[in-house]
C-alpha cells in the first residue's frame, strides 16, 4: 500500500497526568500519569490500532488526539496545524474534520432526541441552516451505515446495540470527517453484531477514504482491522508494527504475553490452560515500577530494567520497540 | 486432606459413576412481565457429570446466566414461572426444595462466582472474615479455625502475602486478587459444583489467563465439577472438555469441545464459529449473521433461529426440532447433539456418524 508520506496526525512527546499536584491540606498528592512521552504517526488512509489492558491510557491517548482533553505536555499536529495551538474558534472550525465514536451507544446518544435530531445535530452546529439540504444528508448517512429512512423518527431506545451503534457512525459521518477516533466501538456489542459493525466501518473507509484510531482491547479485533499496531502499557507505547509483523514476530515481552493470553479458538494449547502464562498483577498507576514499566512481570528481565527506562528503537522494517534487549542491537 | 479424600471417595463410589450430577431436564421458565410474557427458557436440557469442566456459551440474552439463577433458585420467587422441566441434582429435583432446603445446597454443594466480584464482596467485611463466615455457616468449626482455613484457602490461589491479604478490605485488592477470592470463597466448603457465571469478562486478558489457568487446575484437583458461563468461544476452547451453545432460551448444541469446534453441526454455532475476527483475514470480509437477536416476549415459532439462519426451510418455522445426537460415541463417552432439522436423514432417523478420538 502506498501511502501518502505527510502524516494526517502526529504525536511528539505527549504527556497527560491526572490528580491535582496538592491536595486540601498542601500535601503532595499521587499523580497518574495515563499518557506518557508517546510519539505516533497515522498516516492519510491508515488505520492504526491502539491496544492495551483496561487503565493502560488508550482512551486518554484518543482524546489528546482531538483533542477533548487538554494535554500536559508535547503536541498533536492534525494535518500540517498544530491543535495544540488553536484558539477556541479554530479548533471548533477544525473539528469538523475529526469525530470519536465511544464504546457505548446507550449513553452516548441522547435518550430524548430522535435518530434525525442526533445525526443532524452535528450540522446545525457547524453551521447548516437549510432544512431540505440537512434532511438530505441525514438521509443519505443513514442510508449509508444501513438504516431506512422510516427509522428516522424513532428514539435510540427503539434500536437495538448493534442499530445504536450504526447510528453513533452515521453521526460521526454527517460533517464528512477525514479522522475518526473509535473508542472501542464494539466492545458492547454480541460477537454476531460486532462483525457486522466492523465490516461497515472497513466499507466506511474505502468509500470515504477515512482515516481511524481503532482502540480496542481486543487483539484479534484490532489485528483485523489495523494496518499498523501500537501497544501500551502504563501510558507508554512499548511496541509499534505493522499488524502482520506484530502477530508473527512481536518483540517486545509484553506484547507475546499478551498475545499468549488470548483465549484463541484457533490456536489452542492442546490440553487448554494449565498454568499461568504470567505472574503478578498490573501495577498501581499512581505508583509505577521504576525504569521499565514491566519488569516486575517480565519473563525475560535483567537487573538493568529496574533503573534505565528503555525509549522505543527500531528493530525491523517500520516495526520499533522499547526494550533492553534491543538496545545492543546494531542500527545498519 | 486424605481423610476429605476418602469422605468423598465413598460418597461418588455410592452413586453411579455415570449418573450426572447436574442434569437440567426440559426446563422452561417464564416471567411474567407488564408486556407480557418473557420465555426466557425454552425446554433447555444439561448434564454435567462429576469433575467435568463444561461450558455454556452464547450471545447476551440467551438465557445461560438464567439458566444458572435457576439451578441455584436465586431466582426472586413469585416473579417467575416454571411451567415445565426439573433440574436434578444428585437425581434430587432442586425446584421441590424450600427455601431452607436450598440454603444447605448452596455454598456447601453448589457454588457460584459472579462476573462483577466487587459487587458479590461485602465492601464493609475483610476479606478473609468474609471466607471465615461461609466456612462457619456450613461447618461446625471455631471461629480461629475457620480464620486460619480463610488463609490457606487464599495461599492456595497464589495470592502472595496471604494473611495480610486476608485482613484487607475488597477494595484494597486488584480485580485478578477479589476473583480469586471470590473462587477461594466458592471452594470453601469444597463443593460438588462451581458454577461460574462469566467470572472473568470483567479482567484483563493477561489476569484472565492467570484465574481461568488457576480454576481449572483447583477444580481438577478437588474433582468439582464447573459450569462456566461464558460468551467467548476461546475461553471455552481453552478451559472445557465440554460445551452447551445456546440462543434465545434453547440449547442448540452440545458435546465435546473439540467436535463441537471442528465440526459445529447447528447453523447458529457454525455461524457463530464464523463471525470470530482471527479466522480473517484483513482484506477478507467478515461474515456475519443477519439480523439481532430476536425477543424473548414475542420469540420466532418453531426454531427459534429460523429468521437468521442461511439454511432455513418452510418446515423450521413450523415445527421445533428436537435434538439429533451422533451415532457413535466420542473420546470420553459423550455425544454430541444438535436441534436441527438438517440433521434429519432420509428414513427419519436421527443421529450422523461421526467423533474423531
Amino acid at each position: 500500500m502506498s501511502l501518502d508520506p505527510a502524516p494526517l496526525v502526529q504525536t511528539a512527546g505527549l504527556t497527560k497526568s491526572f490528580g491535582s499536584r496538592h491536595d486540601l491540606f498542601g500535601r503532595p498528592r499521587l499523580l497518574v500519569r495515563a499518557v506518557d512521552d508517546v510519539s505516533l504517526s497515522i498516516a492519510r488512509g491508515e488505520t492504526l490500532g491502539l491496544v492495551g489492558e483496561s487503565g493502560c491510557g488508550k482512551s486518554t491517548l484518543g482524546n489528546l488526539l482531538i483533542r477533548l482533553e487538554d494535554a500536559d505536555n508535547g503536541e498533536v499536529v492534525f494535518d500540517g496545524q498544530r491543535l495544540t495551538d488553536l484558539n477556541e474558534r479554530e479548533l471548533r472550525r477544525l473539528r469538523r474534520r475529526f469525530q470519536i465514536i465511544f464504546q457505548d451507544p446507550q449513553s452516548s446518544l441522547d435518550p430524548r432526541m430522535t435518530v434525525r435530531a442526533i445525526v443532524a445535530e452535528p450540522l446545525t452546529v457547524a453551521g447548516w441552516s437549510d432544512r431540505a439540504k440537512i434532511a438530505e444528508r441525514v438521509a443519505f448517512v443513514l442510508e449509508t451505515v444501513g438504516l431506512g429512512r422510516e427509522q428516522m423518527s424513532r428514539f435510540p431506545h427503539e434500536f437495538s446495540g448493534g442499530q445504536r451503534q450504526r447510528i453513533a457512525i452515521a453521526r460521526a459521518l454527517t460533517i464528512n470527517p477525514d479522522f475518526l477516533v473509535l473508542d472501542e466501538p464494539t466492545s458492547a456489542l454480541d460477537v454476531s453484531v460486532q462483525a457486522q459493525v466492523l465490516n461497515l466501518l472497513k466499507e466506511l473507509q474505502e468509500r470515504f477514504s477515512l482515516t481511524y484510531l481503532f482502540i480496542s482491547h481486543n487483539m484479534a479485533v484490532i489485528r483485523y482491522m489495523s494496518d499498523r499496531i501500537a501497544v501500551m502499557y502504563l501510558g507508554r507505547t512499548l511496541e509499534v508494527a505493522p499488524s502482520a509483523s506484530l502477530f508473527a514476530a512481536p518483540r517486545h515481552p509484553y506484547t507475546r504475553t499478551l498475545l499468549q493470553a488470548i483465549p484463541s479458538v484457533v490456536r489452542r494449547e492442546p490440553a487448554g490452560w494449565e498454568l499461568p502464562i504470567i505472574e503478578g498483577d498490573p501495577p498501581s498507576q499512581t505508583s509505577p515500577p521504576p525504569g521499565c514499566h514491566f519488569h516486575p512481570r517480565c519473563p525475560l528481565r535483567m537487573p538493568e530494567c529496574s533503573v534505565t527506562q528503555p525509549a522505543l528503537a527500531q528493530v525491523g522494517l517500520d516495526h520499533s520497540a522499547a526494550c533492553l534487549l534491543y538496545r545492543v542491537a546494531p542500527q545498519e | 486432606m486424605s481423610t476429605a479424600a476418602a469422605v468423598r471417595g465413598t460418597r461418588s463410589a455410592a452413586e453411579d459413576q455415570n449418573q450426572p450430577l447436574l442434569e437440567v431436564q426440559g426446563l422452561h421458565l417464564e416471567f411474567p412481565t407488564y408486556w407480557g410474557v418473557t420465555r426466557a427458557l425454552n425446554g433447555v436440557d444439561l448434564a454435567l457429570r462429576r469433575g467435568e469442566i463444561a461450558g455454556l456459551v452464547g450471545e447476551s440474552g440467551c438465557g445461560k446466566s438464567v439458566t444458572a439463577m435457576a439451578v441455584m433458585r436465586l431466582l426472586p420467587e413469585g416473579h417467575y414461572r416454571v411451567p415445565q422441566g426439573r433440574i436434578l441434582f444428585r437425581g434430587e429435583d432442586l425446584l421441590a426444595r424450600d427455601e431452607q432446603g436450598m440454603q444447605r445446597i448452596r455454598g456447601q454443594h453448589i457454588s457460584m462466582i459472579f462476573q462483577e466480584p466487587m459487587t458479590s464482596l461485602n465492601p464493609t467485611i475483610r476479606v478473609g472474615r468474609q471466607i471465615a463466615e461461609v466456612i462457619q455457616s456450613h461447618q461446625d468449626v471455631t471461629r480461629s479455625a475457620a480464620t486460619a482455613r480463610a488463609a490457606d484457602l487464599l495461599r492456595e490461589m497464589r495470592i502472595p502475602d496471604a494473611e495480610r491479604v486476608a485482613g484487607l478490605y475488597p477494595h484494597e485488592l486488584s480485580g485478578g486478587m477479589r476473583q480469586r477470592s471470590m473462587i477461594a470463597m466458592a471452594l470453601s466448603c469444597e463443593p460438588d459444583l462451581l458454577i461460574a457465571d462469566e467470572p472473568t469478562t470483567a479482567l484483563d486478558v493477561t489476569v484472565q489467563a492467570q484465574v481461568l489457568a488457576l480454576l481449572k487446575q483447583k477444580c481438577v484437583e478437588r474433582r468439582t465439577a464447573v459450569l462456566l458461563i461464558t460468551h467467548d468461544l476461546g475461553v471455552v476452547a481453552n478451559v472445557c472438555r465440554q460445551v452447551a451453545v445456546m440462543y434465545a432460551g434453547n440449547v442448540v448444541e452440545t458435546g465435546p469441545v473439540d467436535e463441537v469446534l471442528a465440526s459445529p453441526r447447528h447453523p447458529y454455532t457454525a455461524a457463530l464459529l464464523e463471525t470470530i475476527p482471527e479466522r480473517f483475514h484483513r482484506d477478507e470480509r467478515l461474515r456475519v449473521i443477519p439480523g439481532s437477536v430476536p425477543s424473548l416476549l414475542h420469540p420466532p415459532p418453531g426454531c427459534r433461529f429460523h429468521p437468521r439462519c442461511a439454511a432455513a426451510a418452510p418446515r423450521c418455522a413450523r415445527e421445533r426440532p428436537p435434538v439429533f445426537w451422533s451415532t457413535s460415541v466420542c473420546a470420553g463417552g459423550d455425544r454430541h447433539g444438535a436441534a436441527c432439522w438438517l440433521l434429519e436423514d432420509r428414513d427419519g432417523n436421527c443421529g450422523w456418524e461421526e467423533c474423531s478420538p
